[in-house]
């Protein structure tokens, strides 16, 4: 009797009996990741713009007296000014590249080697940012202020290029993992028992809509790597954007054809 | 003499065989009025039914009825809706999306949030005194 007893509750334990029932599409989707991390990072980014915002302000009225009256003190001041700017943004462009790294974490298994790429260069622009700071301490005259400012500038489109690749990588990655989501919903739905094997057709359009995706991420990556010529940066973002835009339009398709195949043979 | 004539003026047919002298007399006297006779009582008794008609309708009569049937304050009371419910009453939907639509809901979230930019900051890369 105990041992009849024993083999009811074993066979009707939870997960046994959840093994038994029908796939759901959802199950095996991943829950998204936690931004908790990138928040205090993006906190610490929005108070280093502020200091920013203060010292350059202070930098250009302390710069607009020292061209009117041109005394020693104004040069002093001035030149006082000028570095706990650049300072300011130093710590600035290091606040924002390091939320950006954080950032990228977050979705770095949709794209896991093109990730880890970007997060090693931008970890390079923070240690070139470090290396700076004692740089910044030996300015002790405007033409150490003239020089620096010239290094900083040649550096400045690659940092800019740095900075938008890993923009465009973190949205692709956002994206890729929303349709490895759909592309497992619909694996899933695939499945199903209530979808006649003869009727598997309607699933055609997602595999087109991928496609579609998975042209407009190259594209956008291949907009990334447009070489720079001259002094002034030359903004592929825009170029990228339009491509993800695109994208979020095909991810609406595969949801609308999701839908469509649950109404007509699951509910 | 007119109650004379009252009384030898009977109203009921007299019985030939017997005599005159023995015949029953059927005549009340006058002096002994039937009771209830008084139109006063007749009224009085006639309210009197009213009244208790009255009183059995009012008071005795609900008794009854509300011992098959609860009273209002014995029925639940209903609740009143914050808002005021909808027109129709869908029992079944033929487009729902059942347990998938928290799955759609978070999708569509997820692709608006994808979008959402986190732009580099504007700043002078040429500062100097």
């Amino acid at each position: 009797m105990g041992i009849l007893a024993l083999i009811l509750c074993v066979l009707l334990s939870p997960q046994l009996v959840a093994a038994q029932e029908p796939t759901n599409p959802v199950a095996s989707t991943p829950s998204p990741p936690s931004d908790s991390l990138f928040t205090q990072y993006q906190s610490d980014y929005q108070y280093q713009v502020k200091l920013y915002q203060d010292a350059y302000r202070l930098y250009t009225e302390k710069k607009q007296i020292n061209l009117k009256y041109n005394t020693v003190t104004t040069q002093k001041e001035a030149l006082a000014a000028a570095k706990n700017a650049i300072q300011s943004r130093n710590n600035l462009l290091k606040s924002y590249l390091l939320a950006l790294r954080v950032k990228l974490d977050m979705y770095q298994s949709a794209n896991p080697d093109e990730t880890e790429k970007n997060k090693i260069t931008l970890n390079s622009w923070e240690k070139w940012l470090d290396d700076q700071n004692p740089i910044i301490e030996t300015i002790n005259n405007a033409e150490d202020a003239a020089n620096f400012s010239q290094v900083f500038k040649s550096r400045h489109n690659e940092l800019q290029k740095a900075v938008y690749t890993a923009i465009i990588i973190d949205r692709i990655n956002q994206k890729t993992a929303i349709l490895n989501q759909l592309t497992d919903f619909s694996q899933n739905l695939k499945k199903s028992p209530q979808i006649p094997s003869d009727q598997l057709h309607w699933f055609n359009p997602i595999n087109i809509q991928t496609d579609l995706i998975r042209q407009a991420f190259n594209q956008a990556i291949t907009a990334t790597n447009q070489i720079q010529v001259g002094d002034q940066f030359s903004n592929f973002y825009p170029e990228a954007s339009q491509q993800l835009i695109k994208v979020d339009g095909y991810l609406i398709d595969i949801t609308k054809t999701l839908k469509s195949i649950i109404i007509k043979f699951i509910n | 003499m007119a109650d004379q004539d009252f009384q030898s003026q009977p109203t009921q047919e007299q019985n030939p065989l017997i005599p005159r002298g023995q015949q029953p007399s059927l005549i009340i006297p006058k002096s002994q009025p039937l009771p209830n006779a008084d139109p006063k009582v007749k009224l009085l008794k006639k309210l009197g039914l009213i009244v208790g008609l009255l009183l059995i309708v009012s008071f005795i009569l609900p008794i009854f009825l509300t011992r098959s049937h609860p009273t209002a304050s014995r029925l639940p009371q209903p609740t009143i809706p914050a808002s005021p419910p909808t027109p129709f009453v869908t029992i079944s939907n033929p487009t729902s999306l059942g347990q998938y639509q928290n799955f759609f809901d978070q999708i569509e979230n997820d692709i608006k949030n994808s979008s959402l930019e986190f732009p580099p900051p504007q700043y002078d890369p040429e500062i100097k005194p």
